[in-house]
């Protein structure tokens, strides 16, 4: 048991959130171990992004506890949750428009660039050196997502597959344990979805990321989770493998009514 | 001659005070109308110190830089924890309630009736390396990480903290340093100008700091450099219009944020590659006008 404990990344009891009269989440649990890609699906308005807002910290949960290796990260501030080894994207796109697709990563390095304040304003050579090792990180996380093409490019000013892919980069460059995709294949085209398919793929197979994801598209949640969470109308109506899940009949009624 | 030179001075000490403001309201997004406040700390921290104590020129402006930045960090720990458009209320409160504290403590300040008899050490050679000085801290600010934060945090809060940005925090370093610019912009105007008064601190000049940002591009800091040479040489070269100057000042910055919403030079900025390529432009194709140009005439 302890050992399967110490593989244990994050561990959420309880978790109740409520905006007004509207019960957005109702007593949320979750296992996740590390190497391990799990999916949270449901009907539209179910609180999967809520979810993903409680526990990145971006809302204050109402009750619950939630542990990430070992530490409880209940309502901490979101970019210390970042900084602990989560990193995220945002369903309806978020990039900093004004900024490259370069500076949009690099803004999400802060917390590892390693230079003052003051050696940013005087330029000093620290922080010249600093800067190209950061570049060299840019430049090999802009490749793994496969979007070094346009590197210098206003990252809002790209088509939307591009754009999901930079989304995804900035988040790999808080230099995460964990990555939480929001619906990271809505919007896309079906050879985009594939294209998907296989980055999620090869940043859990390859680069041994553990992946909390959230999708419509079942073409990518089967494939790539170990384990999936179903919620509708805030409750946890089902969790298993795909396949269990699959054949749930409350999932089956959820998704396609009575 | 010495009008020239006593209106480049006049010039390049709102200079070192607007740079400021670029970081502060064109990177960071956040509006502070109580820039002046902060002048008026470090001019009267500068001035009163080496009057009253003695302390040497130098040295007085860096107390003033100090004050008006430690101010700043006081101000900035409740204000920045508010909303935007509330932190621009609160430092407008602010910069109004330390004109008129000033105003109040006659003995010290000389109240209205202003402090007469200020030593004249603010030269021309002074404020020149002070600006370019500024304008380099600046241009490094823009360059480095704390350029991208703030862009961040500029157009997507919630999204720089989610990435790991301490939001508050950068807040805070951004105001205390674009405070401590206006300080030492406060401080040489005060060796500048023989008398000085609280009032010429007031929110008026506040204003005026955040509209040349906007004017020269909130992108661009060499925007907000011509700019400021623009708007701030512009009332005297209007000066043969007498009265119809400030309609005609006016007229042309709405007249700018309307045509041109991206400010003067909107993202474009003044390097060694850019002027080599605006160079390379100009001798092809000599007869295309440059767009900034266009709108300033």
């Amino acid at each position: 048991m302890a050992a399967v404990n110490g593989d244990l990344l994050l561990s959420v009891e309880g978790l109740c959130k409520s905006f007004g009269g509207v019960r957005a989440v109702v007593d949320f649990g979750l296992e996740l171990r590390k190497d391990h890609v799990v999916g949270l699906i449901g009907p539209n308005g179910a609180g999967k992004t809520t979810v993903f807002n409680l526990l990145s910290g971006i809302i204050p949960a109402d009750s619950g506890k939630v542990t990430f290796q070992g530490r409880d990260i209940t309502n901490e501030k979101s970019y210390v949750i970042a900084r602990l080894g989560i990193g995220r994207t945002f369903q309806n796109l978020r990039l900093f428009d004004g900024l490259s697709v370069a500076d949009n990563v690099k803004a999400a390095c802060c917390h590892d660039v390693g230079y003052s304040f003051l050696s940013a304003l005087l330029g000093l050579p620290g922080m010249r050196d600093k800067e190209r090792a950061l570049n060299a990180k840019v430049d090999q996380l802009l490749e793994l997502v496969g979007i070094s093409h346009c590197r210098d490019e206003r990252a809002r000013s790209l088509p939307y597959g591009l754009q999901r892919k930079v989304e995804i980069a900035r988040a790999l460059a808080t230099n995460p344990q964990l990555l939480f995709l929001d619906e990271p294949a809505a919007g896309l085209n079906p050879s985009e979805v594939a294209e998907m398919l296989t980055l999620i793929r090869g940043l859990h197979e390859e680069q041994h990321f553990s992946i909390f994801l959230i999708e419509h598209h079942m073409e990518v949640v089967m494939p790539v989770c170990d384990d999936i969470y179903v919620v509708n109308m805030g409750q946890t109506i089902a969790h298993g493998t795909p396949q269990e899940v699959q054949s749930h009949p409350e999932v089956l009624k959820a998704y396609l009514g009575e | 001659m010495q009008y020239y030179a006593d209106l480049a001075t006049m010039l390049l000490i709102s200079l070192t005070a607007v740079v400021g403001v670029f970081a502060l309201t064109g990177l960071t997004g956040l509006f502070s109308f109580g820039q002046g406040g902060f002048m008026a700390l470090g001019a009267y921290t500068a001035v009163l110190s080496n009057m009253r104590l003695g302390v040497p020129y130098p040295l007085a402006l860096l107390l003033g830089v100090l004050m008006a930045g430690s101010c700043s960090v006081l101000i900035g720990y409740p204000a920045l924890k508010l909303r935007r458009d509330f932190f621009a209320l609160a430092t407008f409160g602010f910069g109004e309630a330390i004109t008129a504290i000033f105003q109040m403590f006659t003995q010290v300040t000389g109240g209205t009736m202003g402090l007469p008899g200020i030593p004249r050490y603010t030269e021309l050679w002074v404020a020149l390396p002070v600006a370019a000085g500024a304008i380099f801290l600046v241009a490094n600010f823009k360059k480095s990480k704390m350029g991208r934060q703030s862009i961040a945090i500029r157009n997507d809060e919630l999204a720089a903290q989610a990435l790991g940005i301490d939001v508050f925090r950068h807040k805070m370093v951004v105001f205390a340093f674009s405070a401590g610019l206006a300080g030492l912009a406060g401080g040489m105007q005060g060796f500048f100008i023989h008398y000085m008064d609280p009032r010429i601190f007031g929110w008026t000049t506040s204003v005026e700091q955040v509209i040349t940002v906007y004017f020269g591009g909130i992108n661009s800091l060499t925007g907000s450099v011509v700019s400021t040479l623009l708007l701030s040489t512009m009332p005297e070269v209007l000066r043969f219009a007498s009265t119809w100057r400030v309609v005609i000042y006016a007229a042309l910055i709405i007249l700018t944020m309307n045509l041109r919403p991206q400010g003067l030079l909107g993202d474009w900025e003044l390097t060694r590659s850019s002027a080599r390529d605006q160079y390379r432009r100009l001798r092809r194709v000599p007869a295309e006008p440059q767009p900034a140009e266009l709108e300033v005439r």
